[in-house]
């Protein structure tokens, strides 16, 4: 067998809609649906999210300082923006400043969870088993352990333990394993010891490594295989002219922690900028009758419906946009990675929908490269670790770059501390409007005469792992799978095929 | 025999929190090592050495048995999935087929229990009453087959 397997056997569907869905018992899924037109042809598609309910409720008459700790529990994966957007809030709340060691922490943990969640994508979840593997490679080889058959144990190992000293490092820093709980009002809880930083600091050199030698297998399996490349700029699949978010720094370089939010328009020019005061007049909200997830949208631009170019108010979030709204990358290595990526895609901004993947990986390069240059600050074992509040709390809003793009958290509490109103802009729901653009295209591009494949199937599934979403907030009870299903329905809307996968019988 | 607990959930999704509060139960009785995460993935393997028998407990819906039954799975029956554990991570018995290869020291007997539960979508403090009933009764069913060295 030769890898990446991009072809496999079509088949017919003798009904009108393909719907790829999870089982409605385990928590935290998505569903696709396809609507054929009577000649088999693709009519529309339909890219529903299942909720958890109740957060907001839940965190309504609590103190204010404790949603930094609440807030890590809507989700198993990315308990850390969640923490630091919220500590943001909470610090603006109470009008304190943290101290400069105190965001110097904040971010040095924030650059090892950057990695530790990206390098999970990348490897196990989408270049490695879509791009390496191959799209229409077996479902049951089209996983880390396919992609390391693919590759070499080697590299498997060094995705082990790569990801364990990210982990490490989390857990150093934030206090405890998965869910941070060092974040406080004007500071963090503890300094770091000199004994960690020097622990701290040879996992960095590490990781510096290991993001080169990420660099090289993207170079090595992806850009040296035409087939695969000619797919990722084929600018009638995954490509879309949206406009871009993401947060930079005053002199528009990359940032994950701290700075402005810059849009883009899908040409490149900056439209609109804002911080954590007035997130409001550039973000707005559509509701659409068939998904529990709302569609944000660019509210100067306004919602025009599931279309690209620049009368539309989708935009985009997450790697891609971080690299296509930033001027500069400040570390070498990554910058160095950012020019030939913009210099092979044909310039910036880059539209390609699979490229996510590879800005992923110059990500990780930077927040490697950061890390490094945090852990070797000598302030950063500062004992000045704080500044109290001494004053009466009232409402603020925390802006972080996540991993799946830009989190907002947004807090307002009564006179005596306690939670009023909480909103959560959350980065996967501000790309699930292109999602949905994306998926409608790749079907409608692969999709015809009622002829599918098992490759094609992923090939829609790859319109959203591109985005690395998160909507499963908590996707961990047993028995520990992600299951979907693919239902085609006729313009009737009556369901003609149903395909499932993984789902436990009724 | 060195034990460990690995007790999967979410303290604030209702009844996704039993295994945390069996867990404790446990740890009053017998001489074990908990460690409480919100999900099973590469990073736990690591975490494994020194350990000769590993017991996971989750929450599980099922719908065939009422809330409180304890299900007991083995890692072969969770291999048949390929899906992830989420759309960010590998699921538990990739993670354990990836130690394997790598020759990385994990515990031999390995024992996974699934609760039944019934709320597992709303955020709440606190289980749900027919899984707050049955709370002493799933105790002392794991409880007994770790003590009595029941395979």
């Amino acid at each position: 067998m030769t890898y990446p397997k991009l072809e496999d056997k079509k088949y017919k569907v003798k009904e009108k809609v393909i719907r790829i869905a999870p089982a409605t018992r385990l928590e935290g899924h998505a569903q696709i649906n396809v609507f054929l037109d009577d000649n088999g042809e693709v009519e529309d598609t339909y890219f529903q999210v299942v909720e958890l309910r109740g957060f907001e409720e839940f965190c309504k008459g609590r103190p204010i300082e404790e949603i930094p700790r609440i807030t890590t529990r809507l989700c198993g994966v990315c308990p850390w923006p969640h923490h630091l957007a919220a500590i943001k809030a909470v610090d603006m709340a109470y009008g304190v400043e943290p101290t400069s060691t105190a965001k110097k922490l904040r971010e040095l943990g924030y650059c090892a969870h950057m990695l530790h969640s990206h390098i999970a994508h990348i490897y196990a979840m989408s270049v490695g088993p879509d791009l390496i593997c191959g799209w229409a490679a077996e479902p049951a080889e089209r996983n880390i352990v396919g992609v390391i058959n693919v590759v070499g144990p080697e590299i498997g190992k060094k995705v082990l333990i790569n990801r364990a000293y990210s982990a490490q490092i989390q857990e150093i820093i934030g206090g405890k394993a998965t869910h941070p709980i060092f974040g406080l009002p004007g500071g963090v809880s503890q300094p770091l010891s000199k004994e960690n930083r020097d622990k701290i600091a040879k996992m960095a050199d590490e990781l510096v490594e290991f993001g080169k030698f990420s660099l090289q297998v993207v170079n090595d399996f992806i850009l040296k295989n035409k087939t695969l490349v000619d797919v990722v700029v084929n600018k009638d699949l995954f490509y879309h002219e949206t406009y871009y978010m993401g947060m930079v720094s005053k002199n528009n370089e990359l940032n994950f922690y701290d700075g402005d939010i810059r849009i883009i328009d899908p040409a490149g020019k900056e439209f609109s900028r804002f911080g954590p005061e007035n997130y409001l007049e550039d973000m707005a909200e559509h509701v659409v009758p068939w998904s529990y997830l709302k569609m944000p949208y660019l509210r100067k631009i306004g919602w025009q419906g599931f279309k690209d170019g620049p009368e539309s108010g989708i935009v985009r979030v997450a790697p891609l946009a971080r690299l296509n709204v930033t001027d500069k990358i400040p570390t070498p290595l990554a910058q160095e990675a950012a020019e030939q990526f913009f210099s092979i895609l044909g310039g910036k901004p880059a539209h390609f929908t699979l490229a996510f993947h590879w800005a992923r990986v110059i990500e990780c390069v930077y927040a490697a490269e950061r890390l490094k240059e945090l852990i070797n600050d000598p302030e950063i074992t500062s004992k000045d670790v704080r500044n109290f509040p001494t004053d009466k709390p009232t409402a603020g809003v925390g802006i972080i770059a996540a991993p799946r793009g830009t989190l907002i958290h947004h807090y307002e509490c009564d006179d005596d501390g306690f939670i009023k109103k909480l909103n959560l802009l959350v980065a996967s729901s501000i790309n699930y409007p292109a999602m949905n653009l994306s998926m409608k295209k790749v079907a409608k591009a692969l999709i015809h005469n009622f002829e599918v494949s098992n490759g094609i199937l992923n090939m829609l599934e790859m319109c959203f792992r591109a985005y690395d979403p998160c909507f499963s907030c908590s996707t961990h009870a047993l028995p520990g799978q992600m299951p979907m299903e693919v239902n085609i329905f006729d313009k009737n809307r009556e369901l003609i095929k149903s395909l499932k996968r993984g789902i436990p019988k009724q | 025999m060195k034990t460990l607990i690995l007790a999967l959930g979410n303290p604030i999704l209702s009844d996704d929190a039993v295994a945390y509060e069996v867990a404790d139960r446990l740890a009053r009785r017998c001489e074990i090592d908990i460690i409480k995460s919100s999900a099973a993935t590469m990073d736990i393997i690591p975490k494994l050495a020194g350990y000769e028998r590993l017991v996971v407990i989750d929450s599980v819906q099922l719908g065939s048995t009422p809330p409180g039954t304890v299900h007991r799975f083995s890692l072969d029956e969770l291999a048949d999935t390929v899906r992830p554990s989420s759309p960010h991570d590998i699921n538990f018995a990739t993670a354990f087929q990836m130690a394997k290869k790598w020759g990385y020291d994990i515990p031999t007997d390995i024992r996974i229990y699934g609760i039944e539960v019934k709320e597992l979508l709303k955020f709440s403090e606190g289980f749900t009453p027919e899984v707050a009933e049955k709370l002493d009764e799933i105790t002392e069913h794991i409880f007994s087959e770790l003590t009595n060295q029941i395979k």
